[in-house]
Formats: C-alpha cells, structure tokens, sequence
C-alpha cells in the first residue's frame, strides 16, 4: 500500500499552527473533511475517537513525530492527512519532545489489515532521518506530495 | 622479578630469571585470568531467540508496539524481532511497527547480555497474554 494511495493530497497542511494536541487534530480531521474525504456529520465523532486514543497513550511516538489514528465506521476505506507544525506541537510525546510532523489515519473497522499497512508504510519512511528531515523543511503542499510521491518509489528524499 | 610466558629467552644475567615454581605460578595466573575474561565475554553476549505469534485480529498495531517498548525497557539487553528478512529494534516503536505483522506473524525475537533470557520470557508472556492484562485493550475502537 503506497501512500498516495491513502493520504488525501486536497487535506495535506503544509503549514498547521495549533497550540495544542487538540488544536492540531481538530485541525486535520477538519481538512480530511473539507477535502470531502470523511462526512461532515462524522467530524465531531471522529476528532472525540481519536483524542480517546490519544488519552490511553500519546501517539507522539518521538523523534518529533505523531501518527494520531483512531477506527471509524463512517469511512469505508484508510484515509489519511499530513500536516507540518513548523513551531512544534506539545503532543505529550514519549520522548518529551515536539511535534513537527503528523500523519493523521481514519480507518474502517472492518479492515484491520489495511490499517495495519498503512501504519507500516508511514512507519518505514518516518525511520528514515533523510526523509524527516526533508519533509520538515516542505513549505507547500506540492513539496510534501512529491516527497510522499518518491518515497513511494524509493528514491531518495 | 620479570614475568615471562613459555620458553624463556637465554637472559645474559641468569640470576634474574624466576625460578621454576614462581613460572608455572605466573603461567597459571595468567591462564585463569583469560579463562575469566571469556567466561564474562560469554555471559555478557549470552544470545536467547524465541518464536512469537501475532495475537489478536489487528496485528502489531501501534498499541501492542507500546507494550514491546514499555516491556524490554525493564532489560538493559539489546533485543531484535525478526519478520522475515526484516529486523526491529525493540526498543524503537517505528521499527516494530514497520514490520507490518498481521495476526498470526511468527516472529522470531532475539535478545543478548546479562538479562537476555528474562527479556525473552517478558516478550514471550506478553504476546502469550494476546497484550491483555495491560494499560491498554486490543479492541477494535482503540488502536
């Protein structure tokens, strides 16, 4: 599964500015909505799913990352956002640092499997210090989605 | 007194050289002292490997992932989990969970140093428990 075909391009946030864990879910979960990628009636229901989640254990998994996720029935297939927080959200990480770069995942119930690849996929290239790096630096929506784009096709960022 | 191993070199002034008894005392000082050496060398890379199922219909979803960390941070040994030809840090939650593994993955966990086998029977309980019993539940709704 590449990651063009689950992050919603129309969703991506180059530039978020969110003074808070919230703020910043809110924030993308209302882009995945503008982008006509989840429906507007779910939104609210979506954004409480996932900052339940969030309150077993943050998803600031570190390295400034976080892939906040939650299950939902009203999407019928893994869709995803990226957003880039140039001044750092406090997500609670586990490493006590912020967070620059969030992959945001809504994920059928039914589907585990995908779910898990998707996870797996923005997982394998997060590793990759070359390609934080990079995507740190993106300033528009166009840098980020030719960043997803070679990453898709290993090349280097 | 000089300390010499095996044969001696013919010394000029013969009243330095050790006599018998004290060159097989060295000797034997010296070869126990190498036995130690190896003897911790050997402890301290003690390698453990046990195979472990998947529990669970979502796989090593971001959850479980925690409890590996959360799990091996009690040992100080290094722990790899093998899919495949792909390894994982265990300590590093992007690692293990780029491995993608679904339900029913056997992976195979490899841990070495002083504390390696407790960390195997850790890691092996724990994907035995199905991740149950912990701050976190494998439901569907939370993942």
């Amino acid at each position: 599964m590449k990651l063009n075909e689950f992050v919603v391009a129309d969703a991506i946030i180059p530039d978020l500015k969110a003074a808070s864990k919230e703020d910043a879910i809110r924030a993308m979960v209302a882009s995945l909505k503008a982008s006509g990628s989840i429906p507007e009636a779910d939104e609210e229901g979506i954004i409480s799913a996932i900052l339940k989640r969030e309150e077993l254990g943050s998803t600031g998994i570190g390295n400034g990352v976080a892939v906040p996720h939650t299950k939902h029935p009203s999407v019928d297939r893994l869709v995803a956002t990226v957003a880039l927080a140039k001044g750092g959200v406090d997500f609670a990480s586990l490493d006590g640092e912020d967070v620059f770069i969030m992959f945001l995942l809504v994920s059928p119930p039914d589907r585990p499997g995908d779910h898990l690849r998707g996870l797996e996929n923005i997982s394998r290239h997060l590793r990759d210090q070359t390609f934080c790096s990079f995507l740190k630096q993106a300033t528009t929506r166009e840098d980020i989605l030719e960043l997803l784009d070679e990453a898709d096709h290993g090349q280097p960022a | 007194m000089k300390l010499t191993m095996g044969s001696l070199p013919d010394f000029p002034d013969r009243e330095i050289r050790p006599a018998n008894s004290e060159r097989q005392f060295d000797r034997f000082l010296f070869v126990s002292a190498i036995h130690l050496v190896l003897f911790f060398l050997n402890v301290m890379s003690e390698a453990v490997t046990a195979n472990v199922t998947v529990p669970g219909p979502n796989g090593l979803h971001m959850v479980p992932c925690s409890l590996i960390v959360k799990c091996v941070g009690e040992f100080t040994c290094q722990i790899l989990i093998r899919k495949g030809n792909t390894v994982a840090n265990a300590r590093h939650i992007l690692d293990l969970l780029s491995l993608g593994a679904g339900e029913g993955t056997v992976l195979i966990c490899e841990a070495s140093g002083v504390d390696a086998s407790a960390a195997i029977q850790g890691l092996v309980e724990l994907f035995s428990s199905g991740f149950q019993g912990h701050a976190f539940r494998d439901t569907n709704q939370v993942e």
